[in-house]
């Protein structure tokens, strides 16, 4: 009696991730030197190559923690969310909550706002291609009848609104400026996402501006989201935060409303 | 075996490459890719592929679709090839004798099947499948093995005789994966060329491995495409194009620590005499 393929592959799946050989060894031949040498090969495979799949995502987190600390760190989240599927850009997904609950990183209170920054750059990068509106558009329609509008965000756009100083941190991984040393890290910043071409754009934003582009983001109308922006924040400066917008693009389309 | 990229070398393509794959001339005539890394919505790797495609035949390469699952190929990630083959038009596209994923999770690695009646028709009808949905052919590839499963039916080479008879797909075959495989479970790489309806190749590759020393003092070959192809892979190269007596399309793979385009390309310099003089034709011109 042969046992199952799918026999077979549940005990080969369980036992990779989960460090468990005998159950595989079962289904081996006899005569076979050094079997668990032998199955390690396709455990490392597993890991090593989903490790550098998070390391590729998350290179910032990567040099925070330093290389050892992150192998670790990714062999235990592969093993706790391991990918649904084979196409690498959907993976590492849940790494940015998965490290906020991580008690070995709990001493490094911005490294989930980190991770967020990072997997937003990722979602930025794949995501559609579409041709945003230019500053020409803005001017051309004008502020007062914009305000009439609903504006359609690009496909790209990601909102990141963070306690810690995450661009700061992030830039200076990337050897810009400024200097870690000099970042004040408890200074919270609002970051918009976009890549209106082919390189993915960071740009601050300020508390005002971005209470504005979530409302946008929710789907309101422009008028009814500066509405809501003011209540909270009355310093908003609307045509800034709009040219800062378009000249980033920020938008693909201006739907004006039938009323 | 109607062979559809071009009888030379061709090597796998590196986004950092990207300039000089599209300022050719150069002794590679074609890439490879795989399209799992083009599986994201648009941006730069698109653009890259859109270029790369203008310029030379394109061969997609899959890692993913996990032929061998017993729960089956995943729709989402078939429909995704689909599309995928559909914008770009590949000359030719291929996959594995393997599988990575079971009930929902994907380990991303190539991982071994025993070779019984029912992988043949499991596999059979997940080959068909995919070549339903993509309306072509594909080519399935050799595996590097570490381990042997007891209750093997057939013999590897005679396994996929018996999946091109069912299927109608092609055979990729890796000649390092049959050298890694003839050395880890200790049999003869010609015994097998001997059994395998080689006239069902329609694309070779080539790529280096590495050597671990086991507690025992044996030695197992990594197959890790992490370096030059070695003197032994090359004979044996030599030995299959002679039994072709043709030129066939031949890929070198280099994907960890991947050198300069330059370096890549020797390889395929290598590979296309290699080839010429296993044939005995002149390759001074």
């Amino acid at each position: 009696m042969t046992t199952s393929l799918a026999e077979i592959q549940k005990t080969m799946a369980e036992g990779l991730l989960h460090h468990k050989n005998d159950g595989i060894k079962q289904f081996l031949s006899d005569g076979q030197e050094d079997l668990d040498a032998r199955i390690s090969v396709y455990r490392n495979n597993v890991f090593y190559s989903l490790s550098n799949a998070l390391a590729d995502l998350y290179p910032v987190v990567q040099e925070l923690v330093g290389q050892e600390f992150f192998r670790a760190l990714a062999n235990r989240y592969v093993r706790m969310y391991p990918p649904a599927q084979a196409a690498m850009v959907y993976f590492g997904e849940e790494f940015p909550d998965f490290v906020e609950q991580d008690k070995a990183c709990a001493e490094l209170l911005y490294l989930p706002d980190v991770a967020k920054l990072e997997l937003a750059r990722q979602r930025a990068y794949h995501a559609a291609d579409i041709e945003s509106l230019t500053p020409e558009a803005m001017q051309e329609v004008g502020v007062d009848r914009l305000l009439q509008s609903c504006l359609t965000l690009h496909p790209s756009v990601q909102l990141l609104s963070s306690s810690w100083a995450v661009r700061s941190i992030w830039l200076a991984h990337k050897g810009d400026q400024p200097k870690f040393e000099d970042i004040d890290l408890f200074q919270g910043q609002q970051s918009i996402l976009v890549r209106p071409a082919y390189e993915v754009l960071v740009c601050a934003v300020d508390l005002a501006a971005m209470a504005l582009f979530a409302e946008i983001a929710k789907g309101a109308a422009l008028g009814a989201a500066i509405e809501t922006a003011f209540e909270q924040y009355p310093e908003l400066d609307v045509t800034q935060a709009l040219a800062l917008g378009f000249s980033n693009g920020f938008f693909t389309d201006i739907n004006f409303q039938q009323e | 075996m109607n062979t559809l990229l071009p009888k030379s070398a061709g090597v796998g393509f590196k986004p950092k490459h990207i300039h000089e794959v599209l300022s050719g001339p150069s002794d590679t005539s074609w890439v490879e890719v795989h399209p799992e890394n083009y599986m994201g919505e648009g941006g730069l790797p698109h653009q890259n592929l859109t270029q790369v495609r203008a310029n030379m035949p394109l061969s997609m390469h899959g890692v993913g679709m996990s032929l061998g699952s017993a729960d089956g190929v995943d729709q989402d990630h078939l429909s995704k090839l689909v599309a995928l083959v559909d914008r770009y038009q590949p000359t030719q596209v291929s996959e594995h004798l393997a599988w990575s994923h079971w009930n929902q999770v994907f380990l991303n690695d190539l991982l071994p099947m025993p070779y019984t009646t029912e992988s043949l028709g499991l596999v059979a009808d997940n080959v068909s499948r995919v070549q339903d949905a993509l309306q072509r052919p594909i080519l399935i590839e050799n595996p590097s093995l570490y381990i042997q499963f007891e209750g093997n039916e057939f013999s590897e080479a005679a396994f996929f005789n018996s999946l091109v008879d069912r299927t109608g797909c092609g055979l990729l075959f890796d000649v390092n994966n049959l050298y890694v495989c003839a050395n880890n479970l200790k049999f003869n790489a010609q015994e097998y060329l001997d059994e395998l309806r080689i006239e069902n190749i329609g694309e070779v590759h080539l790529a280096g491995h590495s050597v671990e020393t086991l507690a025992t003092g044996s030695e197992l070959l990594i197959d890790d495409h992490g370096s030059k192809v070695c003197d032994e892979v090359w004979s044996l190269y030599q030995s299959l194009v002679r039994r072709l007596g043709d030129a066939i399309p031949t890929l070198i793979e280099w994907d960890t620590d991947t050198p300069d385009f330059s370096e890549m390309n020797a390889e395929a310099k290598k590979a296309n005499k290699a080839m010429m003089s296993a044939l005995d034709l002149d390759t001074a011109a």
